[in-house]
């Protein structure tokens, strides 16, 4: 059997969960002054306060900006090019991530949904899951 | 409370200086500074160090280089803001009595990279590598790239009129023999250059390398008793970033230290002769020049366009060529804003001389939402 029964887990526990598939990101509410947060912090960066709620966010957004990296330098030649973007959650917060999608697709105000993103695999064989972001409407 | 005055400054030219360690470039231009002041490294009763990201103290072996007097050395790292930081601490201990002379010095050799972190450690610190690498790696070209388009967006902004930020700086620093790149550019060259993360080629971005700068901040008594030219600080602000939508923004934050300044010298935006800013990509300047106050929002594209930015115009910025030009070997590139500050209020500054300047503005951030303004008067 496999760890796990095959299902792959999140790269970084207590960031997203997996719900039908697919990311949930977990945010933190401040009780405070109402703000929310990802990825989730015990500490809000606006008022300080320490009643922080964890809920789930919206698995739907829009692009607020986007850029296509082609160079990091070093070592990571097979790594580029990607899309990457801040993404406007519905209800909140802003996010930044990959965008999975052909560099040339991109546009502000493009709907986006979460998805899972491969990270390669633990030690014991399970497979490592992150998150990012696809075009709502299913174009690539 | 005395004046902080700036009594002598160095620097050396930017770009590479593989051969030597950091102490000893810092130590070169810590007499370099000195010698600028009429002053010995015995004089010296304080020294702060801006380096970043290097596991040894580079401020400690030049005080071991220079001779071991005793006195007091502080490292400080504030990613960008390094040498401004080292600026800003060795003016306030002149400025509160508790030294006569203090040394300010930046140093920097290329060594960086952006990467993700491994799979599934277990320190703290790789988490948040883990977290960073799901965000997809972002390297600050891409952060500011991000900026580029969303202004082009927000203003109707083309990626030309970010370039003549590029095409202004390389023409400033074909006049500066301590800058990196010396070569003038077009608009045609910038855009069409290789592309790093749209809409950004390579020549919107600076270039790092190696470099070491220093300042001599002495009192105002001490100033006299040597003759310098009366360059005072009149302002020093610091601020660290305040929460916005995401993330901290380098444009509220500059804005909020910049009428700190502002205020501390009982000046404004028309006081101003010229400023130095931290342009290490070109959407920065015409956000820059927005937020401190020379321009509303949404006109820097034009102030740009009009020249207004370039020497001789209304208020020229990075006249030694910025971080874009100049370069940017992260350490020094705060002192060098002020040894550049240094020699247009003395009237030095040859062929990139601005005429009749008095006053100067010195701006820099710093990863993590560091930002530091300075103004500097030829009193």
């Amino acid at each position: 059997m496999t760890p796990n029964n095959g299902a792959p887990i999140p790269l970084v526990e207590g960031v997203f969960r997996i719900a039908d598939g697919r990311p949930v990101l977990l945010v933190s509410r401040c009780s405070f002054c109402d703000r929310r947060f990802f990825p989730p912090r015990e500490r809000c960066a606006a008022c300080s306060s320490d009643d922080m709620r964890t809920e789930d966010a919206s698995q739907n957004g829009e692009l607020y900006t986007w850029t296509v990296v082609r160079e990091l330098g070093g070592q990571r030649e097979g790594f580029v090019p990607y899309v990457i973007g801040q993404i406007d959650l519905a209800g909140g917060p802003r996010v930044t991530g990959v965008v999975t999608c052909d560099p040339d697709a991109p546009t502000i105000g493009m709907p986006v949904r979460l998805c899972l993103v491969p990270q390669g695999h633990d030690n014991d064989g399970t497979e490592l899951v992150g998150y990012g972001f696809e075009p709502a409407d299913g174009t690539r | 409370m005395t004046k902080a005055v700036v009594a002598g400054v160095a620097m050396l030219p930017f770009g590479r200086h593989r051969e030597s360690t950091l102490s000893d470039l810092g130590a070169e231009v810590v007499l370099g500074a000195l010698s600028d002041a009429g002053l010995g490294w015995p004089d010296v009763q304080l020294m702060y160090c801006g380096v970043v990201g290097v596991s040894m103290t580079p401020g400690t072996g030049i005080s071991a280089q220079l001779g071991q007097t005793g006195l007091p050395v502080i490292n400080i790292d504030n990613a960008s803001a390094s040498g401004s930081s080292a600026f800003r601490e060795g003016s306030l201990a002149v400025a509160s009595g508790r030294v006569d002379v203090a040394v300010a010095v930046g140093v920097g050799k290329l060594n960086q990279s952006f990467g993700g972190g491994s799979v599934r450690p277990s320190s703290p610190e790789a988490r948040e590598g883990n977290i960073r690498r799901m965000q997809g790696v972002m390297p600050p070209v891409g952060y500011f790239a991000m900026q580029t388009r969303r202004r082009m967006h927000d203003f109707g902004s083309t990626i030309e009129q970010f370039a003549l930020v590029s095409v202004k700086n390389h023409k400033h620093a074909s006049h500066n023999p301590f800058a990196q790149l010396q070569n003038e550019l077009t608009v045609e060259e910038v855009v069409n250059a290789r592309m790093i993360a749209d809409p950004l080629t390579v020549p919107h971005c600076c270039p790092m390398g190696d470099g070491a700068a220093a300042a001599v901040v002495v009192s105002d008594e001490k100033a006299r008793q040597l003759g310098a030219p009366p360059i005072t600080v009149d302002a020093s602000a610091f601020r660290t970033g305040s929460y916005e939508n995401g993330s901290p923004s380098e444009a509220k934050t500059t804005h909020l230290t910049a009428q700190e300044a502002y205020t501390q010298a009982g000046l404004g935006p028309d006081d101003i002769d010229l400023v130095q800013i931290h342009d290490a990509f070109t959407v920065e300047e015409i956000e820059y020049c927005e937020q401190l106050g020379f321009c509303d929002v949404g006109e820097g594209e034009r102030m740009v366009e009009n020249g207004d930015t370039s020497i001789g115009g209304r208020i020229p910025f990075s006249t030694d060529g910025g971080l874009l030009a100049r370069g940017h070997p992260l350490g020094p590139t705060g002192l060098a804003q002020v040894w550049e500050t240094v020699q247009q209020l003395r009237g030095l500054s040859g062929p990139r001389q601005v005429a009749g300047a008095r006053v100067g503005l010195v701006h820099m951030v710093g990863v993590g939402g560091v930002c530091l303004v300075h103004i500097l008067k030829h009193s």
